[in-house]
């Protein structure tokens, strides 16, 4: 009830003009039409998808090789698990809050230490050119769901497969080629789909630190949805942002199972 | 549609306007589950109230979002004001600095409003324009009389008056004293025109080196020090364009606007060369990606000059680090002066179950006492009374030479366009004028371009 009446509700009013108080005006497909004409919405779809790119895959490879370093750790395993897992649960707001002051162009962490090192930091979130490269590597803050899944999924890779290749004269590398990596498919795939919705719905940084600028360089679909339907008051186009949203999401992750699905192997689950 | 057919769909959707709001909130904001909504939480208990006793006192949502300066002396006057009326109640409910209009789009849509909100004067036309507060047309006999004109203009409509101004903030020319000494130039004084200016800007600004731009190997990548604290780089600047003989307003409520029309072209190359070629000024001055530091660039010791607002000298006085003096805006080609004003003031929801305590309680926060004894100190704004204002600005604090303000609130002019698609035509337009003043694009293909976006994201508003 809680969550398919609102989504039904932002459905129809897709179809809308509503600007409160005003009595709502049914337009039919107007707002999917004027989408298509707008060119804010094409640039924020291709920022949106530069992010998706950008954390995607990265945080897939990050994920999977700071899990293989974590597996076979005993002593302070628990400990780095948990320090690596432990941006995943802070606030978003107070996880950009830190990053706006690491990133602070004068008197930021970062700039602090690329100038012992000689190097004159960019302006970081100021700068059209760092903006987006700036929001990827916060995205990647939150890397550590992916490890935690990659370590669960790595530890239920059969042993006897990788002993039969090991008999077989395989080494570490083929190993995980060919038993380990094929084993982890389904799993990223899943993270893959999974970290492609979070990239479509990166909304936290982009609010409080950029409000899409400059230069429009960090305006997403949701920042552009919300402003919208708060800032502008056109809450029927809004709607059908958000219609488009996941219209444009349902797309990609077809795609992505079109891609990667038939290359995905299911091991053991036949019972 | 009629207001009868308005008020059954209003009906229809009240049950589910909420939840919409709060669907469009969580596909924004990428929660997968449910979020409580600004409108949800602002729900106080005087909300839900079905009405007080006989001789109960009314309970009065009073919605206000006001600098910290501002809030704590509000907040005690609110109390004063509160035990002075037995017959009321006040329940302050404040929103942060630049959520206003998220809050209110919000409460409109879960018909939430609270009784009495005071409202930021560039965003309160969008909902005056819908009709969402009680005209109070008549309740004040001459409203042009008693407050300043461009405060009073900002809540008027169709002929009526939406809201009652309590405060305005004109723009008036800082400067940095220190910078001025260290480069031998006299002080600004109140008969300096914009090409004054301009000289004395080009004469401040320096590159890292200490090179000013007319010197060989001036490096306009390294400024330290810029002469003026920023160019043309939004419209709502119009008063720098009307000041040198142009207009980016084609009608009245500047619903049309125009970039092409040749007196406002020239008078938009005059900042563009200003920014692009002679490096005086800055074409992103509040982002900080040119001085390293987010916010105004005279605040942060950036900038030798600047047009701020009035609200500054809080900010200044606080940091102490700046010595500084203010003059009234420069004089225009037509012989003029011309700064912009941002206005505040109250509103009565349409759907307030307690309008005429509200009026009582609108009529006490605009009370010439109230006003004085609240605002018009440094960190505030100017109270938009006339006789308010002259008595609550003390000339015994820094700077001394506070008239510049009351002269600028005789001649300011609000913000235009101020209706409801003006912040979409602002985000239609300002990455242009950052292209202008960078260079990125030539001025007669810029022009075209600002016009075209702006009129078109303006449309909806021409047609009312």
């Amino acid at each position: 009830m809680f969550q398919a009446a609102p989504i039904a509700g932002a459905a129809a009013l897709a179809f809308a003009d509503w600007a409160p108080p005003l009595p709502v005006e049914w337009v039919g497909t107007a707002n999917f039409e004027a989408i298509v004409r707008d060119p804010v919405f094409w640039q924020a779809l291709g920022n949106t998808l530069v992010y998706g790119l950008g954390t995607v895959v990265p945080g897939l490879a990050i994920g999977l090789g700071l899990a293989l370093l974590l597996r076979g750790q005993r002593r302070g395993g628990t400990l780095l698990r948990g320090a690596v897992f432990l941006p995943a649960v802070v606030s978003g707001v107070a996880t950009a809050l830190v990053w706006g002051w690491i990133l602070n162009p004068r008197f930021g962490l970062l700039n602090t230490l690329l100038g012992l090192v000689g190097i004159q930091g960019p302006a970081w979130l100021q700068d059209p050119r760092w903006a987006m490269p700036a929001l990827i590597v916060m995205g990647l803050w939150n890397v550590g769901i992916n490890v935690i899944v990659y370590l669960a999924a790595l530890n239920a890779v059969p042993r006897e497969l990788q002993e039969a290749a090991a008999l077989d004269g395989a080494g570490r590398a083929g190993r995980f080629r060919h038993v380990v990596w094929p084993a982890l498919g389904p799993v990223t795939l899943y993270l893959a789909i999974v970290n492609a919705i979070g990239a479509f719905q990166v909304f936290t940084p982009t609010y409080l630190l950029t409000s899409g600028g400059p230069d429009s360089s960090t305006l997403t679909l949701a920042l552009y949805t919300y402003q919208n339907a708060f800032t502008y008051g056109r809450l029927g186009y809004a709607s059908a942002l958000a219609i488009a949203i996941v219209l444009v999401l349902v797309a990609l992750v077809a795609l992505q199972f079109r891609l990667a699905g038939r290359r995905v192997t299911y091991v053991g689950t036949d019972g | 549609m009629s207001h009868r057919a308005a008020g059954r769909h209003r009906t229809l959707f009240r049950a589910s306007a909420r939840l919409v709001v709060i669907a469009v909130a969580s596909a924004a904001a990428g929660c997968g589950g449910p979020v409580a909504s600004p409108a949800a939480s602002a729900t106080s208990p005087a909300a839900t109230a079905t009405g007080p006793a006989v001789g109960e006192p009314v309970s009065l949502r009073l919605q206000v979002s006001l600098t910290p300066e501002e809030l704590a002396s509000f907040e005690p006057a609110i109390e004063v004001l509160d035990d002075a009326h037995p017959e009321w109640t006040i329940v302050l409910e404040t929103v942060p600095q630049g959520s206003e209009v998220e809050r209110v789009t919000s409460q409109l849509a879960g018909d939430d409003l609270p009784d009495v909100l005071r409202v930021q004067g560039l965003n309160v036309q969008q909902w005056i324009r819908r009709e969402a507060f009680l005209d109070l047309s008549g309740r004040i006999p001459d409203p042009a009389a008693e407050f300043y004109p461009g405060p009073v203009e900002q809540f008027g409509w169709d002929g009526r008056l939406w809201g009652v101004p309590d405060t305005a903030s004109p723009e008036v020319v800082f400067y940095n004293r220190a910078m001025f000494d260290a480069a031998r130039l006299a002080y600004p004084t109140r008969d300096w025109t914009y090409d004054d200016m301009r000289a004395a800007a080009i004469e401040l600004t320096l590159d890292g080196a200490g090179r000013q731009p007319d010197d060989p190997g001036f490096d306009p990548a390294a400024i330290r020090q810029w002469g003026w604290n920023g160019g043309l780089t939004y419209f709502w600047q119009n008063e720098l364009v009307r000041a040198l003989g142009g207009d980016l307003c084609a009608n009245a409520d500047c619903t049309e606007m125009s970039f092409t029309d040749p007196a406002t072209a020239a008078a938009i190359e005059w900042w563009v060369t200003f920014v692009r070629d002679e490096h005086a000024a800055l074409y992103d001055p509040y982002g900080g990606s040119q001085t390293g530091v987010p916010g105004d660039p005279f605040l942060a010791g950036a900038a030798a000059m600047g047009s701020n607002g009035w609200f500054a000298v809080g900010q200044l006085n606080a940091a102490g680090a700046i010595d500084y003096g203010v003059v009234p805006p420069l004089i225009g080609v037509d012989g003029e002066r011309h700064t912009s004003l941002s206005t505040n003031g109250y509103v009565i929801a349409a759907t307030s179950a307690h309008p005429e305590e509200a009026w009582a309680l609108v009529k006490a926060l605009v009370a010439p006492e109230f006003l004085a004894s609240t605002w018009g100190r440094p960190g505030h704004a100017v109270p938009a009374r006339v006789d308010a204002a002259e008595s609550a600005i003390d000339a015994g604090h820094a700077p001394s030479n506070q008239d510049a303000v009351l002269e600028a609130m005789a001649v300011g002019r609000v913000f235009r366009p101020f209706t409801a698609s003006a912040f979409a035509a602002f985000g239609a337009t300002v990455d242009v004028f950052t292209q202008l003043n960078t260079g990125t694009i030539d001025l007669e293909a810029g022009l075209a371009q600002l016009e075209a976006a702006a009129n078109a994201a303006l449309a909806p508003d021409r047609a009312q």
